[in-house]
Order: C-alpha cells, then structure tokens, then sequence
C-alpha cells in the first residue's frame, strides 16, 4: 500500500500536515495534522509498503514493543483507508 | 489612541498579543464576537488572532466560524507552498530567475508563518522569459486570467493564485517608485535562480505597496502588522538609507506617520492627529480596502459622468490596453479586435464583478445628485 496519487506532505511552523492536490482533492479536501511518529509513516507511504515493513521501520525508529506498535499501525492505517488516502 | 468601537480596539490589543506573544487581553461585557470575527475577515488577520484567542470563549456559531476560516487558511496556504516548490523546480529547470515579494517573505518573520494570510502569491520574476513561463504555468494547470499592467495573473482551480510581476509598479500610473530588486539581491544556495531580496529595499517597497492602496482604494490594520514585524523581527534594516529613500520617492511624512504607528499600536504609545486620523481610516476599510472608495475616485476623475465611466471601463485608454495586451506592442492594429477580447473575456469570468461595479456606481450618482 501507498499514499494515492496526489497526496503530499507539508510542513508549516515546525508541523506536519498531508493534504490532497490535483485529482485527489474530490475524495478528500480537509488535511491531516500528524505527530512525529505519523508524518513517520507518512513519509514511509510515499513508497510501496506492507504492514509488516511499516512496523519494522518504526521499531527500529523508536523504542516501543512491537504488538503496541503493530496495534498503533493497524488503527492508523485503517483511518487513512477510510479516508481515501491510501491505496493498496 | 482612540477607538469608533468596542471592536476595533479589542481587534488591536488582540494583533498586538498575539505578534508579542503576550497573553489573551481582557474581554469587554459589551464586546460582539459576531462584529469582531466579521472585522478580523474583513482585514484579514483571522488567523492573527486566532493564534492568542481562547477559543472556548467566543459563542458557539463564532467559534466554528473562525475555526472553518482558519482551517481553510491553512489549507491553502499548505497548498500553495506545495504548488510553489514545483514551481521553483520548473523555474530553475528552465533557468527563470525570480524573487518571492510581499506575503511570502513577510510571513517568515512573523511568530508563526500560519499566521500571515496571503489571497495570492506574489513573484517578480525575468519578464524576458514570459513566454516560458506562461507555458509551465499552462502545463501546471493554470490560466491565465490576467495580463494586468504590470503583471500576469495566474490561477488555478481551486484557490491557487499566482501574480507574477515583470515591474513592481506600473510606469503609467501617478505612483511609481523607481526599484531594481534583483541589484543586492541574494542567490539561495540550493536554487541559482532563486533570489532572495534585500531587507532595507523590501521595506521601502512595502511602505510603497501601502501608499499605493492607502492613496486610491484604502488598505488595512495589516500593513501595520507588517511593518512592525519587519522592523522588530526581520533582517536588519537600514533606517536611515530606507528613510532617505522614501523622501526621495515622496511619501516620507506619509512613512513617518506609518511607522510611527505601527510602533504606537504594537506598544500603546501616544500618536498624534495625524496618526489617528490613518489608523481611523485603516481599521475603516478592508486588507486592500474599499472598491467602492476606488469607483468613486474614479468617476470623480471624470467629472462625475456616469456615462464616461461605463465607456471608459469597456474601452480603456490605449495605454492601459498596451500593458495588459503585449502582442499590441508589435502590431498596434489589432487595437480594435483586443478592445472585443476584453469584452469577452470580463463577460465570462468579471461579470458578477462588472455587475457589483455598476449597482454601486448607480448608488454613488444617486447620492452626488
């Protein structure tokens, strides 16, 4: 899975955002205001990833165990899912 | 310093703690949210004072309000900032130098960037590669919706604007100042063709921009923002050369007065008469002021004629013609078929404009008669 098409990242006074651009703005027209660990993965779904890839690059970022890490992943991912901004 | 109303001065303290990063003043009993968020739209400063506001405190349908007016800023600000670093990647491909003016340097020196709002991005660029970048900003998705004198507007559906300036001010009119930004500009490091503009000559232009809308239409409490932001929290500036040369151009009193009260405003010093009187008329208009003030400049211009203001609105002067169409330079006889084109392209896009211009024009008659 990956950021669709259109979706990019921004950064404003020291705060990550993702927001829609071209096509991609008639599923989704808001933004999302991200964390450290979600601009994270923001950044991560730039490229093709799995779950599994996801969770292997936070836990080598941060010092978590993986099932809260693996929870954490699955919510975020859902939420982006329903949202239209990944794609599989 | 006085105040016409509750609002308008809570509307100060408020820009005024939130560019010190002081506390959220006091709230008077009698304050009306409704006014003061309808005030800080119409001067475009909502996402000033949204930064110090409590926003708990403000009445429901207030609070959702300047929290949709914030959140959109900030989405088109994000959006635009993305649109531009494309931009400047095509700039340097193509090897365009430019320079960022106005809204976007300014907005650097602010405690937040968010907090500046800009309607558009402004951009003085080579004007000998015209022709190469109207094609990448066609190619980007925009139109062309303006060749203004001394600019070509750009825009793209859904909020990007893009002005990009061959001159700073357009030679035709009363009001313009000699500047060559790119002498002592400074190339970034990253990008050869992107310039930087000197501190004390970005001050001088921005006193400027402001004569230039105070002195026809009207302009607003932001320039004040502005001018106290560049002089407290932006690269230094040389006062005295900047001071010189705004006498040479021939706005120093004017100058005097504005700085004196951006400085007054941001730390409750006293002013004088005169001072008043422009923060009056400051906090009186809009950011870029009041159309209706600029319409009735006009007609007054020409004696009051309704008739001549319509004719001239449909067929300006030549030389106004000139600047917005380019191609008239090499073939002048096209004069007549571009005054059609004109025609055609306000009706399309302009005419709710056009339509607002005359209702108010007929209203100004009504008034003088």
């Amino acid at each position: 899975m990956k950021l669709r098409e259109g979706i990019v990242t921004n950064s404003i006074d020291g705060e990550s955002f993702a927001i829609a651009t071209g096509k991609a703005t008639r599923d989704f027209n808001g933004l999302v205001k991200n964390n450290p660990s979600a601009a994270f993965v923001f950044e991560l779904l730039k490229e093709d990833q799995t779950v599994d890839s996801i969770v292997a690059a936070m836990l080598e970022k941060y010092d978590i165990d993986e099932s809260t890490v693996r929870a954490d992943i699955n919510e975020l991912l859902e939420l982006l899912k329903s949202k239209n901004l990944i794609e599989e | 310093m006085t105040y016409s109303s509750v609002e308008n001065e809570y509307l100060i303290a408020l820009l005024k703690a939130a560019i010190k990063r002081e506390p959220m003043p006091a709230v008077s009993d009698t304050l009306d949210w409704k006014h003061l968020i309808a005030l800080s739209k119409k001067q475009q400063v909502y996402s000033i004072i949204a930064s110090v506001l409590d926003i708990s405190l403000l009445p429901k349908e207030q609070s959702a309000e300047l929290t949709g007016y914030v959140q959109s800023e900030l989405l088109r600000l994000l959006s635009m900032k993305n649109e531009l670093d494309g931009l400047e990647n095509d700039l340097m491909r193509k090897q365009i130098k430019f320079m960022l003016l106005k809204g976007s340097v300014i907005r650097n020196y602010y405690p937040q960037q968010k907090m500046r709002q800009m309607s558009d991005i402004d951009i003085l660029y080579d004007s000998s590669k015209r022709d190469e970048l109207i094609k990448i900003m066609k190619l980007r998705g925009f139109r062309l919706t303006a060749s203004c004198e001394n600019s070509d507007d750009f825009f793209k559906e859904p909020f990007y604007t893009f002005e990009w300036h061959r001159e700073l001010f357009f030679k035709e009119n009363k009001f313009c100042p000699h500047f060559d930004l790119w002498d002592n500009a400074k190339a970034d490091e990253d990008n050869p063709c992107k310039f930087y503009v000197e501190s004390t000559e970005h001050f001088v232009y921005t006193i400027c921009h402001m004569f230039k809308h105070y002195a026809t239409n009207g302009c607003g409490v932001r320039f004040l923002c502005d001018i106290y932001v560049l002089m407290n929290y932006g690269e230094k500036i040389d006062m005295p050369r900047a001071m010189k040369r705004l006498e040479k151009i021939g706005i120093g009193d004017f100058a005097d007065d504005a700085i004196a009260l951006a400085g007054a405003v941001f730390s409750d010093g006293a002013i004088t008469e005169n001072q008043q009187k422009m923060l009056d008329f400051l906090l009186s208009s809009g950011v870029y002021g009041n159309l209706v003030v600029d319409y009735s400049q006009k007609l007054e211009a020409l004696g009051g004629s309704k008739l001549k203001y319509i004719f001239s609105r449909i067929f300006p002067p030549k030389n106004k013609m000139y600047a917005d169409y380019r191609r008239l330079e090499k073939r002048p006889y096209l004069l007549p078929f571009y005054y059609i084109v004109r025609l055609f392209t306000k009706i399309k896009y302009n005419s709710a404009l056009a339509k607002y211009e005359l209702a108010e024009i007929k209203k100004i008659n009504k008034k003088d008669n």
